[in-house]
């Protein structure tokens, strides 16, 4: 059976080159994978993992992390400074043979499905006991007056200082799969999330919501920045010597699945349109 | 197994080969001499139509692709032998001599004194060629040692690395040229025309007397030129072997589908993601594009479609 008995191209990658892929990316595109305040970005030596990262990133004054404002301690002016790095990352297309899931993913993969090992690490700037004594506010001897209305002034948070971040690291789990989305009449490859599980903390509630977070994180900051075009994935072998449009071939009988997640590759099936 | 694999259909294959195919251009000058002949071409083609197979044996054979001669001028110079009419003597001298003489008039006294062109464009000829399909990494020789592969897909014109897919052909069969029947009558009539003109300062009997001594035009441009009853085969011969133009195109061809024009190519590193907005602020604007290194790329085709074979660096 030939690669293109149902499409007119036919792109592959192996779970090994993808896994190849998600590191340059890592490396190229530090910032997708790490979180930071702006104190710990001004200084990456504080993060809990060091950033390996491509000379260019360098060379082009990219940055290693994504700022973001401190954890604000409600009922404060203050917040702490925080950082979460996304470390390893590992892909298995199914069948899952790369690493055991989790019992709470339901292994084995499920047909069609990907599954995630990744190292989480995050860090919270606890600051010294010394600098919180002096910020502990004195009693307040009146009621607070509440501002005219239209008058709130923007609510600053600032960071409190601190000597290192107290760090930890936690082990997850991800099963995830692949679909093609169009955004401005163009298809995309676009990886979504199913489930996620960490290992190893209790109670529960606490191991829920902390896999609520990463879940949100993953779904609406790091996947939507991993999503290929789908002209990009066959090396855009047609250029433009010829005036085609790439697109998906609609799933059918002979193409169940499209993209499809098997035989440890993503197989996307495409098909010319004479624009 | 390869870490990415890229297949085209036959049918997309072709497109791709179409575009190659629409991009060739061939032009050509030059002259020689071949006896009493002063000769010169000046030529343009292009390629059109023809028919595509992907074979099973790991071969793509192209058949009767058009040569369009877009321009075919040939351009003929030869020598008309000196033809000297009149100083005959119209009074005598009874005592001996002559009084009066009627003036003598020499006509094609230069050498060649007949140059005309024969705009022969417009015919088709055929080329069909088969070979294999071949990856040849390609490294700019416009970009400068140590330029990084960002710098260089950005400059204008881009000076990135690449891997270029080419047809490397293992044989290339062209038809000869094989000019219209009427090159005997636009011969003819262009020499006719030269002729006129050289002879038109002439009063009218001596240009009809030296024109009665040439005789039939075409009979002269035999003689002259040892042509034989076929002048469409010599002009063919012309062109075709003595000034070789076959082997000149075929070599052309040879060199365009294996070395010049790459059927398709794959920038190394490829970009998998485009530049990004920098997230932290306007400085620097963007992220850069991901790019991943592309290595040992290789093709092949089976009967129905090609497929290329890499792994990511």
């Amino acid at each position: 059976m030939a690669l293109t008995d149902h499409c007119d191209i036919f792109a592959s990658f192996h779970e090994d080159g993808f896994n190849q892929i998600v590191h340059h990316i890592q490396r190229q595109r530090p910032s997708m994978f790490n979180y930071a305040t702006r104190e710990i970005a001004s200084d990456p030596r504080r993060l809990c993992e060091a950033i390996s990262v491509h000379p260019i990133v360098g060379v082009r004054g990219n940055p290693l992390v994504t700022i973001v404002d401190p954890l604000p301690i409600p009922g404060s002016d203050y917040g702490v400074n925080f950082a979460v790095q996304l470390v390893d990352l590992r892909i298995d297309f199914h069948p899952g043979d790369e690493f055991p899931l989790p019992p709470q993913l339901a292994p084995p993969l499920a047909p069609q499905r990907l599954a995630i090992q990744l190292k989480i690490c995050g860090g919270l700037g606890c600051p010294p006991r010394e600098v919180v004594d002096h910020l502990i506010p004195p009693p307040r001897v009146r009621p607070e007056r509440k501002p005219e209305r239209g008058a709130d002034p923007p609510h600053v948070v600032t960071p409190l200082p601190f000597r290192e971040l107290t760090c930890f690291c936690l082990q997850a789990f991800v099963v995830a799969g692949i679909r093609v989305r169009n955004y401005d009449g163009k298809p995309w490859l676009e990886p979504f999330l199913d489930g996620l599980e960490i290992v190893d903390i209790r109670p529960e509630g606490l191991e829920n919501a902390i896999e609520c977070y990463i879940a949100l994180m993953l779904k609406l900051v790091v996947l939507p920045q991993l999503r290929i075009l789908l002209e990009m994935a066959p090396l855009d072998i047609i250029k433009d010597k010829v005036s085609v449009s790439l697109h998906p071939v609609p799933t059918s009988a002979a193409v169940p699945n499209n993209p499809a997640i098997e035989d440890d590759q993503l197989k996307a099936f495409i098909k010319l349109e004479v624009s | 197994m390869a870490h990415v694999t890229v297949a085209a259909s036959e049918g997309t294959f072709v497109r791709i080969f179409d575009g190659v195919r629409d991009a060739f251009v061939f032009e050509q000058a030059g002259s020689g001499t071949f006896g009493p002949l002063t000769a010169s071409y000046d030529v343009k083609a292009h390629l059109a139509n023809g028919s595509v197979d992907l074979r099973g044996d790991n071969t793509v054979l192209v058949s009767e692709l058009d040569i369009k001669w877009d321009r075919l001028d040939l351009s003929l110079g030869f020598d008309i032998p000196e033809v000297c009419v009149g100083g005959f003597c119209i009074i005598p001298n009874p005592f001996g001599g002559c009084i009066l003489r009627a003036p003598r008039i020499c006509a094609f006294s230069g050498n060649p004194d007949v140059s005309v062109t024969l705009p022969l464009g417009g015919i088709t000829s055929e080329v069909s060629l088969a070979g294999r399909l071949l990856t040849r990494y390609f490294v700019d020789p416009a970009r400068p040692a140590g330029m990084n592969d960002w710098d260089a897909q950005e400059t204008t014109p881009p000076v990135y690395n690449q891997w270029q897919i080419f047809l490397d052909p293992q044989w290339v069969d062209i038809d000869p040229i094989d000019v219209a029947d009427t090159v005997g009558d636009l011969l003819e009539a262009a020499v006719e025309a030269v002729v006129d003109n050289l002879l038109g300062w002439l009063p009218s009997w001596a240009r009809n007397l030296i024109k009665a001594i040439l005789g039939p035009i075409i009979n002269l441009i035999r003689a002259i030129l040892d042509i034989p009853d076929d002048i469409q085969e010599w002009v063919s011969d012309l062109l075709n072997v003595s000034f070789g133009l076959l082997d000149i195109l075929a070599q052309v061809i040879l060199d365009y589908f294996a070395a010049k024009q790459p059927l398709t190519f794959v920038e190394d590193p490829y970009p998998i993601l485009p530049a990004a907005a920098n997230p932290n602020g306007p400085v620097p604007p963007m992220l850069v594009p991901v790019k991943i290194p592309i290595r040992d790329l290789k093709v092949f085709n089976t009967d129905v479609e090609m497929v290329l074979e890499g792994n990511v660096g």
